[in-house]
């Protein structure tokens, strides 16, 4: 009998607190991760529709330049395909030749005016476009086409963003959004 | 002293008893604390991934609604006239939809090339014997038929590339408002219209409306697929400006709700003009794309 209580060391304190520990850690970590991973998505998904609106002021600024400078639309295509740099025809489903009449790639900062911080983000995006004639049917642009009913040659401007500087852009590593837009020009 | 035995007075056994039952006392509620926030954050971490996803996917189709390759009037394979084409259809107020009844339904059409015209359907539907409801999307590869020469046969497994898709479980509500460019509603925007939508015009106004769309105001309602409150709680979703939109009433459950926006600019629908003030020379969109 002696000693009955002080000799027993059986206790369920401490594997209790140590299994709580290793269950809640756990689940920090998951929330932890979740959370991080949410912030992720939505990150992404910011810089996504950033880089949809880089797209957009591609086409913006396309279009400025085309009313600016109509001469420039009648003559004859060159072979583009070399020039661009992420905005290439295979981004653009409808289109098999890379012709066109003019290219430019430009950072969105330069077109949107901002300072800061934000002149700062907007300058990591880039868009770059290439206005030519309209494809047919079968993806060729080589030749002008008119609107159906009247004399409007048909143009379709390519544009695409990219969340990247226009001179790091690459179309295998960063992302890209493509737009197209067709447009004609009335007198 | 013959009755000396060591042990424990019964002072210091209290005291034993009292820290312990404290200390296990804080592990379990330390314990619960952290399975409420896993529980409640896990939940909402789930619904804003898949409304994440489903408003992108509804935002890029909205915007390509109304795109028309520019000879697709002369080489679609259903042998479509201009005046034959649908661009977008909302089936909202008449045709009762979703747990409460009040949920609408969208198709919009576009053509992916000078052959093919896409049907895009998102609807809210039960799945199978569940008691829950879905959004599914539905898509269909020139959903009249084949009907030109030199386009091959209709087949399921090229025809309808998505078919029956869930997109969003466990989805409460679902609205589109179709607004033109002055943000007034336009109503009835519609493909297959209910005798309600008839009684407004049905078809033939539809068809005018249809290409006065500027944005579409999207609305998805989602709840948790695990109860995440402790106490019972009323839930009121007022999605979209009344008479459009829902109006609903959920009576008291311990599940978590969200409601998630977009608006969409429909390029393709109402076309904008812009005039250039230097040389008086105007550039008209015709239409774009967004793959």
């Amino acid at each position: 009998m002696k000693n009955k209580f002080k000799n027993n060391e059986k206790g369920f304190a401490l594997p209790l607190v140590l299994l709580l520990l290793v269950v809640m850690t756990i689940m920090g970590t998951t929330l932890v991760t979740i959370s991080s991973n949410e912030h992720k998505s939505n990150t992404e998904k910011d810089s996504n529709q950033q880089t949809f609106y880089a797209a957009e002021s591609g086409i913006s600024v396309a279009k400025k330049y085309m009313v600016g400078n109509t001469n420039t639309f009648n003559g004859s295509q060159s072979n583009l395909d070399g020039n661009l740099k992420f905005c290439k025809a295979s981004f653009f489903p409808n289109l098999r030749t890379s012709n066109g009449f003019h290219y430019e790639k430009e950072n969105l900062n330069k077109y949107i005016s901002a300072s800061g911080d934000e002149a700062t983000r907007l300058g990591k995006f880039s868009f770059e476009y290439f206005i030519a004639y309209s494809p047919d049917q079968n993806g060729d642009n080589s030749s002008a086409k008119t609107k159906s009913g009247t004399n409007n040659t048909l143009y379709t401007i390519y544009s695409c963003g990219c969340n990247e500087t226009k001179d790091k852009c690459n179309a295998q590593s960063n992302m890209i959004v493509p737009l197209e837009a067709v447009v004609t020009l009335v007198n | 002293m013959i009755n000396k035995k060591a042990g424990f007075t019964l002072a210091e056994i209290m005291v034993a008893i009292v820290v312990g039952s404290i200390s296990i006392l804080a592990a379990f509620s330390a314990y619960n604390y952290f399975q409420k926030s896993y529980q409640s954050i896990s939940q909402k971490a789930a619904i804003n991934g898949t409304a994440r996803e489903a408003l992108a996917m509804l935002a890029r189709d909205l915007r390509n609604t109304g795109y028309h390759h520019v000879d697709f009037a002369n080489y679609n394979c259903e042998g479509l006239r201009e005046s034959q084409y649908d661009y977008i259809g909302i089936g909202q107020k008449g045709r009762t939809n979703g747990y409460y009844g009040q949920a609408d339904g969208l198709t919009i059409f576009y053509s992916i090339s000078a052959k093919e015209r896409i049907r895009i359907q998102y609807f809210v539907t039960k799945h199978q014997n569940s008691s829950d409801w879905y959004l599914k999307r539905v898509v269909n590869i020139n959903p009249v038929g084949h009907s030109r020469s030199g386009c091959g046969a209709w087949t399921r497994n090229y025809n309808m590339p998505v078919d029956d898709e869930i997109l969003v479980p466990y989805l409460e509500d679902f609205q589109i408002i179709p607004k033109d460019k002055d943000g007034n509603v336009l109503f009835p925007v519609c493909t297959s219209c209910s005798n309600y939508e008839n009684s407004y015009g049905g078809q033939v106004k539809s068809k005018e409306n249809m290409k006065k769309v500027h944005t579409v105001d999207v609305y998805l309602t989602l709840r948790s697929p695990k109860e995440v409150y402790n106490k019972a709680q009323v839930t009121k979703i007022i999605n979209g400006e009344s008479p459009y939109g829902s109006n609903i009433n959920v009576p008291a459950d311990k599940y978590y709700r969200e409601t998630f926006f977009v608006s969409v600019h429909t390029r393709n629908l109402a076309k904008p003009i812009a005039i250039s003030e230097k040389t008086g020379t105007s550039i008209g969109q015709t239409s774009s794309y967004n793959k």
